[in-house]
């Protein structure tokens, strides 16, 4: 509640703010770490997309090759 | 043979540009909040709040108008927008619609406690309990149609292969959004709506979780603008399917998780 009268926040706005379960109960702070870890779990999943290309081949293989 | 989905696409399309309109209409609405704030106990609203909520509704209005008429006129952008946002908009709208159920029957409580105390003639917490079940009721049913039904129509609908079909049919060209798999150009579409936000958020409500306090004033903003520097460069880097874009996502994530937690032990 100090941070947010630092945002420039009425005595009477906190007031109503701090009698508000949503922002005495942190839901924010719960809202973002839950969006977070939704988000970190999708871009796990999302590796499938990101193949490392395959290295060219090397000359000594190319030489064996020849 | 696919089957053609044109009028479907253009029902949907409409519809877009309708729920756009609306959120149109929500701008005015947020302005005649700000000034009807200055009647209210708690004071007026803050400029940063009333900044904040215009430009979120403005951010919807333009998308929603410009996906609808893109969906009206057959473009194979719209149709791959629309689709990553749908999913989006129906994961959020689902934690929403949860969490509304859950704290607004407490929040409405207190409200009603708090404007019985103010004024002494007001609405009684006791004689109002049929009323405000009623109440509590129409706003779940209200959000659950807005945030949980439309996107799961709108889902159904743009992820169906004949419609996929369809637009490439009536849209030969190869457009930008072909050129990334649908799920990575989600998480983009999600990163950079994330950067706008924060820059916005970083303007208005200059509060940032660090590590187990809050910044304020222009370290907070310094940090905001930071995070959302580097969410623009990770949208845009995971559009380009960089790997290393993909690393320096998964690298962050537990950083900015760690960095939350952190706060909230210290702030419970």
């Amino acid at each position: 509640m100090q941070a947010y009268s630092k945002v420039g926040m009425s005595d009477a706005q906190l007031k109503m703010l701090n009698s508000n379960p949503m922002f005495r109960g942190h839901i924010i702070l719960w809202w973002s770490l839950i969006s977070v870890v939704l988000f970190f779990g999708y871009l796990l999943w999302l590796k499938r997309y990101f193949k490392i290309p395959a290295s060219a081949p090397s000359d000594a293989h190319l030489a064996q090759l020849g | 043979m696919h089957r053609d989905r044109s009028t479907g696409l253009v029902i949907f399309g409409v519809f877009q540009i309708i729920l756009g309109l609306l959120a149109a209409l929500m701008v005015h609405l947020a302005a005649l909040g700000a000034f009807m704030s200055r009647l209210a106990p708690g004071g007026s609203m803050r400029p940063g709040q009333f900044i904040s909520g215009v430009a979120t509704y403005a951010f919807l209005a333009v998308g929603l108008v410009a996906l609808g008429i893109g969906s009206v006129q057959m473009k194979r952008w719209a149709r791959a927008l629309t689709l990553v946002t749908s999913w989006y908009w129906l994961i959020m709208g689902t934690l929403i619609t949860v969490l509304m159920t859950a704290m607004l029957p407490v929040v409405m409580r207190g409200a009603l406690a708090r404007a019985q105390q103010n004024t002494p003639g007001g609405p009684s917490p006791g004689m109002s309990t049929g009323i405000r079940a009623v109440i509590l009721t129409l706003i779940i049913i209200f959000a659950a149609f807005f945030l949980v039904a439309v996107p799961i129509a709108f889902v159904l609908f743009y992820g169906r292969k004949d419609v996929a079909d369809t637009v490439r049919g009536r849209d030969p060209k190869e457009r930008w959004t072909d050129q990334t798999p649908l799920p990575v150009l989600g998480a983009s579409v999600a990163l950079f709506t994330g950067s706008m936000y924060l820059l916005l958020v970083g303007w208005t409500t200059p509060l940032f979780p660090f590590f187990g306090r809050y910044l304020t004033g222009p370290a907070a903003s310094a940090c905001f603008v930071a995070w959302a520097g580097l969410d623009l460069y990770l949208a845009i880097a995971l559009f380009r399917l960089q790997a290393s874009g993909w690393w320096i996502a998964v690298l962050v994530a537990p950083l900015r998780l760690l960095s939350l937690i952190l706060t909230m032990e210290k702030q419970t």
